[in-house]
């Protein structure tokens, strides 16, 4: 079935369906929620929530990208835990550093095809992205998310996030340009292929 | 800002990067980025930023989340574990105990909403004449034998005694009975409304 298919029939109350579309999107949604929240357990819930208000306001949707209206779904949601965390700071429970940074657990980057330091290189990376995008406002980490990390063109980022499309340009330039001073820091830290200045090229 | 560009420089280098500028802006752009190599850095080193994040790796999907029929299912019929009958008995007896505590001022001669008791301004001259006619009936005159003095006060002793008997089996008066009762009244009418507000929250919570 077609994905419009699929969306009439889970506006008639057709969960199946629904649950068909839940498939196609959940690892966009999750990724999504993940980035801006950089909280593993907080990103399942926004998560589990988006798709339940999704469903329950189906008859809402009037057409056009079923995908960026899910997206706007969980931008809004991932917001409104931003600001609750803001009004309620929390101390995270995943062991810390001495410095204070969180350890990551690289068992989800696992790839059976990669070899051990493969992996070392990309949890580093990892990391170092999330520390550099939690460094954002909230709007600023959402258009650069959407637009190089997932892959969206303007057009739909702007749809998610309601503005217009030369607001999204610029955020995505101010937040491009801060991230990659912000990667530069790490650059003791990241492979050599995966750093930012053009010595290397030269 | 990137290299030291303006924002509308580092505006445009990402807008060509993502290949988002109009033909006639995108063929300006490419001349300035012959001719300026700050611009044609800058320009590398954004690229390789986004470069950098796109390979940001996807993280796997902990778990399925395919909707159940009891998530989406419709909620409890507001009455079973909202608004239930505690909540009004509560919120009628804030409304008697707000009423009594309007009487009880009322009934103490002070102005509620601008309008004063009756009372309050008969009071004082009852009490005058009251007391004129205590003076008069009490105080015996230099001229009085002590015998009629004293058969005289005697008298009104009783008179007042038979007034205050006709008082106590008079019809319902709502300020004496405030006077009298209010503070009790208001008591126990606090503890019902708080009682059963707390009874209502708790019903609320564990329907």
């Amino acid at each position: 079935m077609e994905e419009e298919q699929l969306i009439q029939a889970a506006q008639q109350g057709d969960l199946d369906a629904f649950n068909r579309l839940v498939t196609s999107y959940q690892g966009l949604v999750f990724n999504l929620a993940y980035r801006l929240l950089s909280d593993d357990s907080a990103a399942e819930d926004i998560t589990q929530e988006a798709f339940i208000s999704a469903y329950k306001n189906l008859r809402s949707y009037r057409g056009g990208s079923f995908k960026a209206w899910l997206l706007r779904i969980v931008t809004n949601g991932s917001y409104d835990e931003l600001r609750r965390r803001q009004r309620r700071p929390q101390t995270p429970l995943e062991p810390e550093t001495q410095d204070g940074d969180e350890v990551p657990d690289p068992a989800w980057l696992a790839d059976p095809g990669e070899s051990p330091q493969e992996l070392a290189e990309r949890v580093e990376l990892n990391a170092a992205i999330q520390r550099c995008l939690d460094q954002l406002e909230a709007e600023f980490r959402a258009a650069v998310v959407l637009v190089d990390v997932q892959g969206m063109d303007y057009a739909e980022a702007a749809q998610v996030m309601r503005r217009p499309l030369g607001t999204v340009k610029s955020r995505l330039a101010r937040a491009r340009s801060r991230l990659q001073l912000c990667l530069q820091g790490f650059v003791e830290l990241l492979p050599d292929r995966f750093r930012l200045s053009t010595e290397g090229t030269q | 800002m990137s290299n030291g560009l303006s924002t509308r420089d580092l505006e445009w280098v990402s807008a060509y990067l993502d290949n988002a500028l109009p033909s006639q802006e995108r063929a300006a752009f490419e001349q300035r980025l012959e001719a300026e190599p700050d611009l044609s850095d800058a320009l590398k080193q954004l690229e390789r930023t986004r470069a950098l994040l796109r390979r940001a790796p996807q993280r796997r999907v902990p778990r399925s989340f395919a909707l159940r029929a009891d998530m989406v299912a419709a909620p409890r019929k507001a009455a079973a574990g909202g608004w239930n009958s505690w909540n009004l008995v509560s919120a009628a007896t804030t409304l008697v105990l707000v009423l009594v505590f309007a009487g009880e001022i009322w009934a103490s001669g002070m102005p509620l909403f601008g309008v004063a008791a009756p009372a309050a301004e008969e009071a004082p001259q009852a009490m005058m004449a009251q007391e004129s006619a205590e003076d008069l009936t009490v105080t015996p005159t230099p001229t009085d034998s002590a015998t009629e003095g004293a058969g005289e006060i005697e008298l009104h002793a009783e008179q007042d005694q038979g007034d205050r008997n006709t008082k106590e089996a008079g019809p319902f008066d709502l300020r004496l009975f405030l006077a009298d009762y209010a503070r009790p009244l208001e008591f126990s009418l606090a503890i019902l409304a708080i009682g059963a507000g707390l009874f209502a929250w708790w019903r609320r919570r564990n329907p």
